[in-house]
């Protein structure tokens, strides 16, 4: 039962085919199995995961598609008593005392929490390495990274071990692991779905968006969490579609344009062969394809980085070893405290994003690096807003390659420039959506994104649903409760 | 600045103003990449573009009035995680009077 979809699991629930707990101990069962080679959780929360799961079978929550069913989420998202580390020994024993939106969120909908999934410190890294508890292991190839940073949650879902996770992105680090794994996953449009209890990396590009197995899954968990939240800033008050309705409306006459600098360069012939192979079916199923361009993609990883690390820079000073988080044993002074607790703290890759952070932001650098960045941050939001007059939504691979080896050969700055295809959707604040097309090198699977305006993701789950379901009857979906 | 020219940086004094403590080993093993991450960053440069007016006004500030509101903790959550506590404060190292 455990390798059910969600939208399945919501039908064999309200048929009484079995219990919340049933299903909740066969994924905890899973988990006990098989975790420890695959490391996708950091921490299991078995006992919150039954009394939520026995709630539900005694009808005390309220009944919607997710009530009942067994998710985990990423552990840089705040859940009230649960250990929340950020993958960082800074907050190894981190207990906060709120739930984040999205949690609040999927508690009120009677969602079955199985527990905190391992992820890249801080979410600084794109293949779960940099997590400083354990290495996640691909589900498909355990010597490949599951990529990063939400790669926990993914792996978790591909193996079975929970129905969807929840991750979150700054630039890429839900629709990369998704694309490595074979899953579903959407950043959403910066704005739409609160970061209040998401633990800050670069606020003004992280984003929660969710990791499934299939499109319709991905849109039932993105009608959970969406919404307006006072709490952030920049929540986005509008009334936000219900993603499932119009899912099945196919892709006739939909303008699909094919950015020609995401097929150039760097993409292995395995990766580009699958987009281009998932364009010709979009071709046959009535969609028109453009060739378009977007000139400012080689500027986005760079970009990217002075942007995030500047932020960084700034949102981590707050772990200083005195309200929260690690504190050395042993120092002579109040700045001693600060440099130690920070040292001993953080990881390498963390510091180094702080310390390339502070130098960008520092006098006589700023003018150079995090002022002219911004004016590129705004010419790639140019650039899109100027492709979606030409078409409506955009189709191009998630990543240059399928999944890498882990401890691999790396070629120096390789996971930076990994991120090229991803960064400049979060630069923009549009939405994508990463659906598996097809196998490349090895069998590994190959994700290809869906990217569209401002607040289109209701076309984007219309677009990414024809795809995945081309000749299957879709008439067995019903969403109405 | 051309990216070529780009100084080395002075790693110390990054540090200091990071209020990171490294040591000696750690600090060789990042030096070379810091140095070749900055490089990368360095390539912001290459964009033509310069910082027009509209540019300069695509933000807005979205700060709230600054009134605490927040009655949902009491002063034991808040104080929770803090590794030193005492009488309902959280307890540093002496900072002035040395």
């Amino acid at each position: 039962m455990i390798k059910k979809s969600v939208y399945e699991h919501y039908k064999a629930l309200k048929n009484k085919e079995y219990s919340s707990l049933e299903l909740t101990n066969e994924y905890l069962k899973e988990i006990g199995k098989k975790d420890e080679e695959l490391g996708a959780y950091i921490t299991v929360t078995s006992d919150i995961a039954r009394s939520a799961a026995e709630e539900f079978d005694k009808g005390k929550c309220r009944k919607t598609i997710l009530s009942g069913i067994p998710m985990n989420i990423k552990d840089n998202i705040c859940t009230k008593g649960v250990k929340t580390t950020c993958g960082s020994r800074m907050l190894e024993d981190f207990i906060p005392p709120y739930d984040a939106f999205v949690v609040e969120k999927l508690k009120s909908e009677g969602a079955v929490l199985l527990g905190k999934t391992n992820m890249d410190e801080f979410a600084m890294g794109s293949t779960c390495e940099n997590s400083a508890f354990k290495i996640t292991k691909n589900p498909v190839d355990s010597s490949r990274v599951p990529g990063g940073s939400s790669g926990g949650g993914a792996a978790a879902v591909a193996k079975n071990e929970a129905a969807y996770a929840l991750g979150s992105e700054t630039g890429g680090s839900v629709r990369q692991p998704a694309s490595f794994c074979g899953l579903v996953g959407m950043k959403p449009t910066y704005g739409s779905v609160s970061r209040y209890g998401l633990v800050a990396y670069a606020s003004s590009l992280d984003q929660i968006g969710p990791i499934t197995k299939t499109v319709a899954d991905n849109a039932i968990v993105m009608n959970a969490i969406v919404g307006h939240d006072k709490r952030d800033s920049t929540s986005v008050l509008r009334k936000y579609d219900d993603f499932t309705v119009g899912i099945k409306k196919g892709v006739k006459g939909l303008k699909i344009g094919l950015p020609k600098e995401f097929f150039d360069g760097a993409i292995s012939d395995d990766v580009k062969s699958a987009v281009m192979n998932a364009a010709k079916e979009y071709e046959k199923m009535g969609a028109e394809l453009i060739d378009v361009s977007f000139p400012s993609l080689n500027l986005a990883p760079s970009t990217y980085y002075t942007i995030t690390c500047a932020e960084a820079s700034s949102n981590l000073a707050r772990y200083d070893g005195i309200r929260f988080g690690h504190r050395a044993e042993k120092y002579n002074s109040i700045d001693e405290l600060y440099k130690k607790s920070r040292g001993e703290g953080f990881g390498q890759e963390v510091k180094k994003r702080i310390m390339a952070g502070t130098m960008v932001l520092s006098a006589g650098y700023h003018n150079e690096y995090y002022k002219k960045a911004l004016t590129i941050k705004s010419k790639i939001t140019g650039d899109f807003k100027k492709l979606f007059g030409e078409c409506q939504i955009i189709l191009a691979p998630v990543s240059p390659t399928v999944a890498y080896k882990i401890g691999g050969e790396k070629e120096p700055l390789r996971d930076y420039f990994g991120d090229i295809y991803t960064v400049s959707v979060n630069l923009a604040g549009v939405p994508a959506i990463s659906i598996p097309c097809g196998t490349g090198e090895d069998g590994m699977p190959v994700g290809m994104q869906l990217i569209g305006p401002h607040f289109s993701e209701s076309l984007l789950y219309r677009a990414a649903f024809a795809y995945e379901n081309m000749g299957k009857a879709v008439d067995i979906y019903d969403f109405s409760i | 600045m051309d990216r070529n020219s780009r100084n080395e940086i002075d790693f110390d004094s990054l540090a200091e103003l990071s209020k990171i403590e490294f040591s000696d080993q750690e600090k060789l093993s990042i030096e070379k990449e810091l140095n070749d991450f900055l490089e990368m960053l360095s390539r912001v440069n290459e964009a033509e573009s310069e910082i027009t007016r509209e540019d300069k006004t695509a933000m807005k500030n979205v700060l709230r009035r600054d009134v605490a509101d927040n009655d949902e903790f009491s002063s034991e959550e808040m104080l929770f995680n803090a590794k030193t506590k005492a009488d309902g404060y959280i307890t540093v190292p002496r900072v002035v009077g040395e």
